[in-house]
């Protein structure tokens, strides 16, 4: 029982358990459904424990614990107790919060921005062109690279947008109007 | 211009004609035929006196453009053209020269533009969320830039990137954005 806990908060973590898994359920004595059902209800429990913030806990969990009612049908041994409240008070909390934040929905971000300036010295259409022109080349999150080109004009409003931006974004963590708490 | 107009009728009509070369040889308009143009604004003249004028306007038009030439450089283009064998008259030098004043800035930015021909940043815009709950994490607090940007070519639809900037990100950005302008002040000053 041990193992399939320590499986879960791997998972929790963010950690590839598909390996750990398999010799539990070759070593245990558990058909596949059961063990599907001991590891699910698991990883449910200490989601919805982590999912709700420190400040709300008691220290004192017991089998008919009142943070999941649901989940008093499942008879928790006492000795079990321990452990699940040193991964959800303890030391390991930060890691499985890490990862939650991780894996939250969100769109991409810029991994990567590589840029190069040109200057045109003569053209086709332009025997004395000299005009400077930014390239871009951003890598995001989500594996995709793109790249384009910034006139120099463009370029001071870009500049000038993500200075506001971070104003804004300063300005907004010192009202903090909408903190709320608990 | 010193003297009197001669033939203010002219004057309207070289400054149309000009005009027309220009849609036509800079902005790309096919529509702007040399038959179009001696119908509407030539309709008495000769097809080869009306084909001589037009190449030979359109023939100043092209070296001024492509030259980028500032006021001085026309001047003294303008006026050593007037002292040519078969060149332009002193008004005719004031008519293009008075409609280069007027267009430099418009033809020069389309002369620009057809030297790009990758994805240019066309806009941007954004906006700055507070985020407060998650499924996962029941509260937290932290401001987050949602940006919006439009990247696309000429003629061609754009394509629109969303992205997320966290504070980090927007600074890193801006450090960034930073080193390019150093980058491009140094530039500059050295040509």
């Amino acid at each position: 029982l041990f193992l399939l806990f320590t499986v879960t908060v791997n998972a929790l973590e963010g950690k590839d358990c598909r390996e750990s898994v398999r010799l539990i359920a070759e070593s245990a004595n558990l058909s596949e459904e059961q063990l599907a059902f001991l590891i699910s209800g698991m990883y449910t429990l200490l989601r919805e424990a982590l999912r709700l913030p420190l400040s709300t806990f008691k220290q004192e969990v017991s089998s008919g614990s009142t943070w999941n009612p649901d989940k008093v049908k499942a008879a928790i041994p006492e000795d079990f107790i321990v452990d699940f409240s040193s991964v959800v008070f303890g030391n390991r909390r930060p890691t499985s919060e890490g990862t939650a934040l991780i894996q939250r929905s969100r769109l991409p971000s810029i991994q990567d921005l590589k840029w190069r300036v040109d200057v045109a010295i003569s053209t086709s259409s332009l025997a004395r062109a000299l005009q400077p022109s930014i390239l871009m080349m951003m890598k995001l999150s989500d594996g995709t690279a793109h790249r384009f080109e910034v006139p120099v004009a463009k370029f001071q409003e870009l500049r000038y947008n993500v200075a506001l931006i971070l104003k804004e974004m300063n300005d907004l963590e010192k009202r903090s109007i909408l903190k709320i708490q608990d | 211009m010193a003297a009197p107009e001669p033939q203010p009728e002219g004057s309207r009509s070289l400054s149309a004609l000009l005009s027309g070369i220009a849609q036509a040889a800079f902005h790309g308009n096919a529509d702007i035929t040399e038959e179009l143009l001696r119908d509407q604004l030539y309709p008495e003249a000769p097809p080869e006196e009306f084909r001589a004028l037009r190449a030979k306007m359109g023939g100043l038009l092209q070296s001024i453009a492509s030259a980028d030439m500032d006021l001085n450089q026309l001047e003294a283009f303008l006026t050593a053209q007037t002292k040519k064998q078969g060149g332009i008259t002193p008004d005719q030098a004031a008519v293009i020269a008075k409609f280069w004043k007027n267009h430099r800035t418009q033809i020069h930015e389309s002369l620009v533009s057809q030297s790009r021909w990758d994805h240019g940043l066309k806009n941007m815009s954004w906006r700055v969320d507070l985020k407060s709950q998650l499924r996962h994490i029941d509260q937290i607090n932290t401001p987050v830039a949602i940006v919006e940007m439009e990247l696309g070519k000429n003629g061609q639809e754009s394509e629109f990137l969303c992205l997320e900037f966290d504070e980090a990100k927007v600074s890193q950005m801006l450090k960034k954005l930073s080193e390019i302008e150093e980058s491009m002040t140094l530039l500059t000053q050295a040509t």
